[in-house]
C-alpha cells in the first residue's frame, strides 16, 4: 500500500467521499464532498471508483511528501498546487514517485475547494456506508478530524496515464439557480422575488455545514417550524431575514423554513464561492434543473485528454 | 404532478398528504401542520415503508415531526416517477413500526445537570418539582436529529417550557438530558448545544459501528427515571465494560 505523509495540513483538509446516505432516520448527517462535481473529476482523473474517498482541500492547501509511488488526480479550484515545484493545474493527473513533494501555495482569486484523489482511494474505515469525515460528530475519515502535521495517508495505487479533463473541473460563477420550496407557501408572496432580486454577498460564515449570505432581507418568515428533513442546497431564512444555504455537512433535520432549494447542478457553484463573493439567485422550473444536471453528467462522461 | 395528492391506503381510510418539491433530488411528503402523535405515527409508518421498499435511486428517508424527506439520485429517478411509485406502496397506517419503550436512568442536577437550578428559578418551581415533572411523563420520540441519534421528544409539560439558552455551549457532554421549548432530548455525543442541561444518563444512546445495536428510533417512547450519583457511576462503569467487551466505537 502506498502512502503520503502530511508535512503541513493546510487550513481545512478532510477525507470525503460522495456522502453518508441513507442514515437520516438515525439523525446522521449526509456529509461528503461539498463540490461533488470536482470530487468526481478528481476520482476519474485518478482512475478511482466513484465511491472512493479523496482529500477535500479548502483554500490554503496542505504540503505532502510521497513515501511510495502512487497515481493521483487533482480537480476543483486552482489553489496553487505544485509537484516538486512545478505547477500542477487542477484537472490533471500525475504519477507520483517516492520522495515527491506536493505543496499548495497561493490560491487563484476565485474558487474555494480542490480535491486530490488517488487511484486506489484512501484507506480509512467505512462508517455507516461512508468514509466521509463528520467534523461535528468527530467520526469518519482520519479520526473524525481534519488532517494534522505528521498524519500518514495510506492510499491505493493503480495503473494510470497522466491526463487532463477536457473541461474546467470547478464551476466559477455567481449565478445560482433555485427551485421554490419546499416551504415557500409559509412566506409572503414577495419573498421569492426578493431572494432573486439582487445579488447576495457571501459572509465570512462559510463552512461545510452551510454559508450565510447578506443582502436583501426577507421578512415575514414564520420563525421556527417543527423540525423536518432538510434537503441539500436548502435556502433557509434566519430570524434576521438573511438567508443561509445548507451544504453537505448540514444536520439531517432543521427548524427554519426552507424558502427555496438550490438545484443539484448548482451546488458545485456554491461550493466554490468564498467570503466576499457574490451569489445571484434565479428561480427556475424542474425541467430546467434536470437539463442542467444532464449537462453536468455529460461533461463528466467526456473522454480525458492524454498528457503524454 | 400537483402539490396535493390523495394517497389511498390499502388498509382503508384516505391519508391526505401533500407532496412538496425540495429541489430536483428530494421531495417532502407532508402529513399535517400540527404536532400530534397520530400525525407523527403516519409519518413513521410511511418513512418505514419507503425505507424498506428499496426503490433504486432512493438515497435517504428522513422523518421529521410532520413530514418525510425522501432524497434520491436525480440520475436514476425523476420526482414524478418517485411519487407514482410511492403512491402504489401499501402502507399500513395503523401499524406502528415496532415501537419500543426505553427507560432512561438520569442523574438530575449537580455537575450532571448544571442548568437545573436555573430552570427551577425561571419556571418558579423547586428543582425537585422540575425533576418530578420531567421524569413523570412518557415522551414520544418524534424524530432523530441535530446530531446522530439525538431523540427529539415531546411534549414537555407546559410549566417546563423555556426558550433555548441565549449562549449555546460549545461542549455538552454526551448523555446530557436537556430541555428547550416543547421538547426534551438526550445529547448522544460530545457536541455543541443550546438546550438547558438538567441531568445526564450514564448509558450510551448511540453507537456508530453496529447496525443491529439497540437504538432509540422515531416512534419509540422514552421514560426518564431519576437515579443518584452513586447509581450513575455504577451504571457508567457497567456500560463502559459492556462497550469495551463488544468493541463499540461510540462516537
Amino acid at each position: 500500500m502506498a502512502s503520503l505523509e502530511v508535512l503541513r495540513p493546510g487550513m481545512l483538509t478532510t477525507v470525503q467521499d460522495l456522502g453518508r446516505f441513507g442514515q437520516g432516520h438515525l439523525g446522521v448527517p449526509q456529509q461528503g464532498a461539498v463540490d461533488s462535481y470536482a470530487l468526481r473529476w478528481a476520482l476519474r482523473l485518478a482512475g478511482a471508483p466513484e465511491d472512493a474517498p479523496a482529500l477535500e482541500i479548502t483554500l490554503m492547501g496542505p504540503a505532502l511528501v510521497v513515501r511510495e509511488a502512487c497515481f493521483a488526480g487533482l480537480a476543483g479550484a486552482e489553489l496553487g498546487a505544485r509537484l516538486n515545484g512545478d505547477p500542477w493545474p487542477a484537472g490533471e493527473s500525475r504519477r507520483l514517485a517516492a520522495g515527491d513533494r506536493i505543496a499548495f501555495g497561493t490560491p487563484d482569486r476565485r474558487g474555494l475547494r480542490a480535491y486530490l484523489a488517488f487511484a486506489g482511494g484512501i484507506a480509512v474505515d467505512c462508517i455507516l456506508g461512508s468514509r466521509s469525515t463528520d467534523l461535528q460528530s468527530r467520526v469518519g475519515g482520519l479520526g473524525g478530524r481534519a488532517l494534522v502535521t505528521g498524519d500518514v495517508l495510506e492510499v491505493g495505487d493503480g495503473p494510470g496515464i497522466p491526463a487532463r479533463a477536457p473541461v474546467p473541473t470547478a464551476i466559477l460563477q455567481e449565478a445560482v439557480r433555485v427551485l421554490p420550496g419546499p416551504r415557500d407557501e409559509l412566506f409572503p408572496a414577495e419573498a421569492l422575488r426578493r431572494l432573486t432580486s439582487e445579488p447576495y454577498t457571501v459572509t465570512p460564515q462559510v463552512d461545510r455545514v452551510g454559508m450565510r449570505l447578506f443582502g436583501p432581507a426577507i421578512h415575514g418568515a414564520p420563525g421556527d417550524i417543527p423540525s423536518e428533513g432538510v434537503p441539500l442546497g436548502a435556502v433557509e431564512i434566519l430570524p434576521s431575514g438573511q438567508p443561509i444555504v445548507l451544504l453537505q455537512g448540514r444536520g439531517s433535520i432543521g427548524g427554519y423554513p426552507v424558502l427555496a432549494t438550490v438545484i443539484s447542478a448548482d451546488v458545485p457553484v456554491l461550493a466554490q464561492l468564498r467570503p466576499g463573493d457574490r451569489a445571484r439567485f434565479a428561480a427556475v422550473d424542474l425541467p430546467t434543473a434536470q437539463a442542467a444536471r444532464r449537462a453536468l453528467e455529460e461533461n463528466l462522461a467526456l473522454p480525458l485528454l492524454s498528457l503524454d | 404532478m400537483g402539490r396535493d395528492g390523495n394517497l389511498e391506503s390499502r388498509q382503508g381510510g384516505t391519508a391526505f398528504l401533500r407532496v412538496l418539491p425540495a429541489g430536483d433530488e428530494a421531495l417532502l411528503f407532508s402529513f399535517g401542520s400540527d404536532i400530534d402523535p397520530a400525525v407523527n405515527a403516519r409519518v413513521q409508518a410511511f418513512a418505514d415503508v419507503v425505507r424498506r421498499a428499496g426503490i433504486p435511486g432512493v438515497r435517504g428517508v428522513t422523518p421529521g415531526y410532520l413530514s418525510v424527506l425522501v432524497e434520491f439520485d436525480g440520475r436514476v429517478l425523476r420526482p414524478q416517477d418517485l411519487t407514482a411509485s410511492l403512491q402504489s406502496l401499501p402502507v399500513d397506517w395503523a401499524a406502528s413500526p415496532a415501537a419500543r419503550t426505553h427507560e432512561i436512568p438520569v442523574c438530575y442536577g449537580g455537575r450532571h445537570g448544571p442548568d437545573l437550578e436555573q430552570v427551577a428559578r425561571n419556571t418558579s418551581l423547586t428543582p425537585d418539582e422540575v425533576v418530578r415533572l420531567h421524569a413523570g411523563t412518557p415522551y414520544r420520540v418524534y424524530c432523530l436529529g441535530f446530531s446522530p441519534g439525538f431523540p427529539l421528544c415531546a411534549p414537555l409539560p407546559a410549566t417546563l417550557r423555556l426558550p433555548r439558552r441565549t449562549e449555546p455551549r460549545t461542549a455538552v457532554p454526551r448523555g446530557s438530558v436537556a430541555i428547550a421549548g416543547h421538547q426534551t432530548g438526550i445529547y448522544p455525543l460530545d457536541t455543541a448545544g443550546g438546550w438547558h442541561l438538567i441531568g445526564r444518563t450514564p448509558l450510551p444512546v448511540f453507537t456508530w459501528d453496529r447496525p443491529d445495536a439497540p437504538r432509540i428510533l422515531p416512534g419509540d417512547t422514552i421514560v426518564f427515571h431519576p437515579i443518584g450519583p452513586e447509581e450513575f457511576e455504577r451504571l457508567r462503569e457497567e456500560s463502559l465494560a459492556c462497550v469495551l467487551e463488544r468493541g463499540w466505537a461510540n462516537g
